[in-house]
């Protein structure tokens, strides 16, 4: 067996959304919806630390879909159009989504995005941009992170993994002993977000401890 | 053209090219470009020829949408209301480029070649466009609107080391890093700015290397790092001379390696500040040759001469006082115990004397500045004392070590390409600073603009709007609808720099490699190249025989003909049969600035002290508290809050100001607050706030930010005039001009984060 999955180094984080935006580049994604976001853990706002200066603190988080072993999504969906493979990827199957939007509450990680309208894409790239592979939604249906599955069937990382430019995703096989996901995943220190749902998703973080650490002085 | 790269998956119909970023965040990230039915429609890194450069950044990623972006220029465009007004119509090519070649003739017939003005901005195409037409133009001596910003620290470290260029960086190269035992990023923020090299940075402290970050305010990379420093906004030359008061007062020096290298032991006259040549002591002496005190000889010899060159010491020679560089430095820095420099900086004493210790005790440490410090009055005296820290402690010309402005992919490897086509001797232009431009008299009545001048390379803005109405013709020649545009009288679309009618573009030597920037797509509606627009202007202002060359002509030569032996065995051909991409003949370890430890400098060795600004008191880098940041201002009294521009993870200065998908992340200017401030002015986050001063105003969202120090805010730089809610951050901006920057580089540096302003809430006033 396989099982796909991705270690985020959040130590390396810059919060600089390119993995976000190169995702949406390369899938298609409309304006306003979102496959990868970048979480500020801090302040309420963007960007914005919690804390009194200088004793203030944040960290970045990139969240996509963690492509869980027990997926949530997949049992609440009435048409079967969220298959998982053999390799551990989630994915919509486009044809058979009827947009009811049940999947969307059952994720416990919010990962999955609804088109209430046709998806808007940017003057001039209205017929799709990034993966010709990929086909633009319609109004009415669900979508999220695929891993990028026409990548990995090209044999290819997906889009986020080549656009950091911190790398701070790595991406593998987490059945793989001697995968550096697997390595990585397997560090005390890793962890995963929501371990009670019992999801058992496929993407783990490393925690951001510079800041925790560090020395200020001001 | 053939796919060039096969790292991206597709239809058959997709091409995949490869080219250069073009913008001033001066990255050069190679991308891979998919154009599928002659659409631009994805970009991602392109592999480097030396991979540790691989990688592009969220701007470049946007560039799809930056290139159809709906701002885009389509057509040549003609004013037909007031100016300022907005009202335009569309006129052909022949019909634009006929009224300014008539125009231009007109001007130069009435009043010469001194009435026309060329400016240009980085946030559109190459800079060096339109450079030749405008040296040519009226047989020389048009005006050239040029300099003033991000050049101060450069500045400094030329003076401290040599010229190295404009903006010569002087720091080891990036991939150096992890061989730093101790890294001090000072007023630098790669993290938002300058992203595909905070890997270096990274890779060094999770290597071991101590990271060091000195900001104001805690920057996404100040949060990485291993100790955070927060001086108080414009206090880092005070900062940096109290740090090497501790170094030189606990004797944390290197002397062998500062009398060997630096200033520190020539002779200076204390009368004029000048250094003590011989000719000054001795009949028929030589006026290059430099003094010291021979301790061995109890006299002053030359310094070849001398086997024993002493560091401190006071003397009267031939009836002049004189005292070594590094005595006057030390009594210079003095004056900066630590309890004093805590009284400006705001931090603890304890903490200054820990960095300048943790400094001495690191070797080999480097010291990493950026442009948080080149906003300021006295931007290039941090440098200088930064050089100087460098110099006294032995950490320069070793790997780990140096001191430089390490803004982006620089220090590397020197390799050069061949020059371009030459211009006759009577070409010319006259050089006029930014900062000066319409506060002096001036025989300018034409402007032939390219970019938005009017918002990114001005100060004082409503300031500059008046000037502009002041001239007779305005052309700007731009991608985008901006504000300049909106103030001309005839706009030229140009074509980005993915766009091309030619093959190859030009070509740039960056990241011990040498690229090409290959043509991507076509023209977007009727846009052209600025070569191609310079060109045809030139040809119909009798100047073609100038322009015979094409693009590809022209970077063909400078590659085949370079006389740069990093270039043996690289050709035109072969680097378009390579993809656009070939490593040059340069060492493969990390390049060490100075390595050989010759200086370009009068005396040869790292100067700390300059002889050639005794005249205006910056022989050595003293503080002098003279500027609107500092709390000792006046102005503080009645602007209480500094506001600076930081510059944003999405914009090159302005340029993707429109580019959707990060404009969905971060959609508008917000004026980013303290807590405490906001509250105590009745603000939160969400609220409008106006920053207002004497020089004018913005509106913005408030976003109370603990980021930022009480006493500091932000607007960060480089939005356009249409997407603030009312005003604009340059109204705001300081232009005060700096006589010493004036006096030794001819220009000075536009000190945009010595500004002051009170915050109030929008409800009070007229928007």
């Amino acid at each position: 067996m396989s099982r796909l999955g991705m270690v985020l180094d959040l130590d390396r984080c810059i919060g600089c959304w390119a993995c976000a935006v190169a995702c949406k580049m390369e899938n298609s994604v409309g304006e306003g919806l979102w496959w990868q976001k970048v979480q500020t853990i801090g302040g309420p706002a963007i960007d914005t630390s919690a804390g009194v200066f200088p004793q203030v603190h944040k960290h970045y988080r990139p969240r996509n879909c963690f492509h869980c072993a027990e997926p949530p999504c997949i049992p609440v969906c009435p048409t079967e159009a969220i298959v998982k493979r053999a390799d551990g990827i989630v994915e919509i199957v486009q044809d058979r989504c009827i947009g009811c939007g049940k999947c969307q509450p059952a994720c416990p990680y919010d990962a999955i995005e609804m088109n209430q309208v046709a998806p808007r894409l940017p003057q001039g790239l209205e017929g799709g941009h990034g993966a010709s592979q990929v086909t633009p939604r319609t109004a009415g249906v669900v979508e999220k992170c695929s891993f990028c599955v026409h990548r990995i069937d090209e044999g290819l990382e997906p889009a986020c993994v080549t656009a950091c430019p911190t790398q701070v995703i790595r991406f593998g096989d987490l059945d793989d002993p001697d995968s550096a996901v697997s390595a990585l995943s397997g560090r005390s220190d890793a962890f995963r977000l929501g371990e009670e749902t019992g999801a058992d998703p496929s993407v783990w973080y490393l925690p951001a401890v510079s800041g925790g650490k560090q020395r200020r002085s001001g | 053209m053939k796919p060039q790269s096969d790292i991206r998956p597709g239809d058959a119909a997709d091409r995949v090219i490869n080219t250069v970023c073009a913008h001033n965040c001066g990255g050069r990230a190679r991308l891979a470009c998919t154009v599928r039915n002659g659409v631009l429609v994805r970009v991602a890194p392109a592999p480097a020829p030396d991979a540790a450069y691989t990688g592009a950044c969220v701007r470049c990623l946007t560039l799809p949408q930056w290139v159809y972006s709906k701002e885009r220029i389509a057509q040549p465009m003609r004013r037909v209301g007031a100016r300022g007004e907005g009202r335009f119509e569309p006129v052909t090519w022949d019909e634009a480029m006929d009224e300014i070649a008539a125009r231009f003739r007109a001007f130069l017939e009435d009043h010469g070649a001194a009435s026309i003005a060329f400016t240009r901005t980085s946030g559109s195409s190459q800079l060096g466009n339109y450079s030749r037409l405008a040296a040519l133009l009226g047989g020389g001596g048009t005006a050239n609107f040029f300099g003033g910003v991000d050049m101060a620290v450069h500045m400094g470290l030329n003076n401290t080391f040599g010229f190295k260029g404009m903006f010569g960086q002087h720091a080891n190269e990036w991939t150096d890093r992890p061989r730093s035992k101790l890294i001090i990023v000072w007023g630098h923020n790669p993290a938002e700015t300058a992203m595909t090299s905070m890997k270096f940075l990274l890779d060094a402290r999770d290597a071991g290397s101590r990271l060091v970050v000195i900001d104001p305010r805690y920057s996404a990379t100040a949060m990485h790092a291993n100790w955070w420093l927060a001086p108080r906004p414009g206090t880092d030359l005070a900062l940096a001379l109290g740090l090497l008061h501790i170094l030189i007062a606990q004797e944390l020096i290197d002397r062998d390696f500062s009398l060997a290298n630096s200033c520190a032991p020539l002779l200076v006259r204390l009368d004029n500040g000048r250094y003590l040549r011989e000719a000054d002591v001795v009949a028929g002496g030589s006026d290059s040759t430099f003094m010291v005190w021979d301790e061995a000889r109890k006299a002053a010899v030359t310094l070849a001469d001398s086997r024993a060159p002493a560091m401190e010491g006071r003397h009267a020679l031939a009836g002049v006082q004189t005292a070594t560089a590094f005595t006057l430095l030390t009594d210079l820095v003095a004056d900066y115990p630590p309890d004093r420099v805590t009284q400006i900086t705001g931090l603890k004493a304890a903490d200054i004397i820990d960095l300048a210790r943790a400094y001495a005790a690191g070797k080999p440490a480097l010291i990493g500045f950026g442009y948080g410090v080149d906003r300021y009055r006295h931007g290039e005296l941090v440098t200088r004392v930064g050089a100087t820290m460098a110099l006294l402690t032995g950490n320069v010309g070793i790997p780990g070590a140096g001191v430089g402005v390490q803004s982006h992919g620089y220090g590397f490897h020197e390799a050069r390409l061949g020059p371009g086509p030459a211009l006759p001797a009577w070409a010319w232009t006259e050089s006029v600073p930014n900062i000066e431009v319409g506060r002096r008299e001036s025989p300018v009545r034409a402007l032939f603009c390219q970019g938005d001048w009017l918002n990114q390379r001005m100060a004082d803005m409503n300031a500059a709007r008046e000037y502009l109405k002041t001239l007779e013709f305005v052309v700007t020649v731009d991608h985008f609808w901006q504000t300049t545009a909106q103030w001309s009288d005839i706009v030229l679309p140009a074509s980005t720099f993915l766009e091309a009618t030619s093959p190859v573009r030009d070509a740039i030597v960056v990241g011990n490699s040498v690229l090409l920037r290959q043509k991507v797509i076509d023209p977007v509606a009727q846009s052209r190249p600025d070569a191609d627009i310079e060109r045809d202007l030139a040809g119909r202002l009798g100047l073609g025989e100038w322009f015979a060359d094409t693009p590809e002509d022209i970077v063909r030569a400078q590659i085949d003909a370079s006389p740069d032996p990093a270039f043996v065995g690289v050709t035109y051909d072969r680097l378009l049969q390579a993809g656009g991409g070939l490593r040059l003949d340069v060492p493969a370890t990390p390049h060490v600035q100075y390595a050989d430890l010759n200086f370009a400098t009068k005396t040869g060795r790292g100067e700390f002290y300059v002889e050639d600004l005794a005249s205006v008191g910056e022989a050595l880098p003293v503080f002098v508290e003279d500027h609107e940041a500092l709390v000792a201002h006046p102005l503080a009294q009645h602007y209480p809050l500094v506001l600076v521009q930081a510059h944003a993870r999405q914009r090159a200065h302005s340029t993707f100001f429109n580019t959707g998908w990060t404009l969905e992340i971060w959609p508008e200017p917000i004026l980013e607050m303290n807590p405490d401030d906001a509250a105590a002015r009745g603000l939160q986050t969400g609220d409008l706030g106006e920053a207002y001063n004497k020089r004018g105003r913005v509106a913005a969202r408030v976003v109370c930010n603990p980021d930022f120090p009480p006493g500091m805010c932000n607007v960060s730089e480089g939005w356009k005039q249409h997407q603030y809610v009312a005003g604009n951050v340059q109204e705001l901006t300081n232009n005060e001009v700096n006589a010493a920057h004036n006096l030794l580089w001819g220009h000075a540096n536009i000190p945009f984060f010595d500004t002051r302003v009170e915050v109030r809430p929008m409800g009070e006033v007229q928007t």
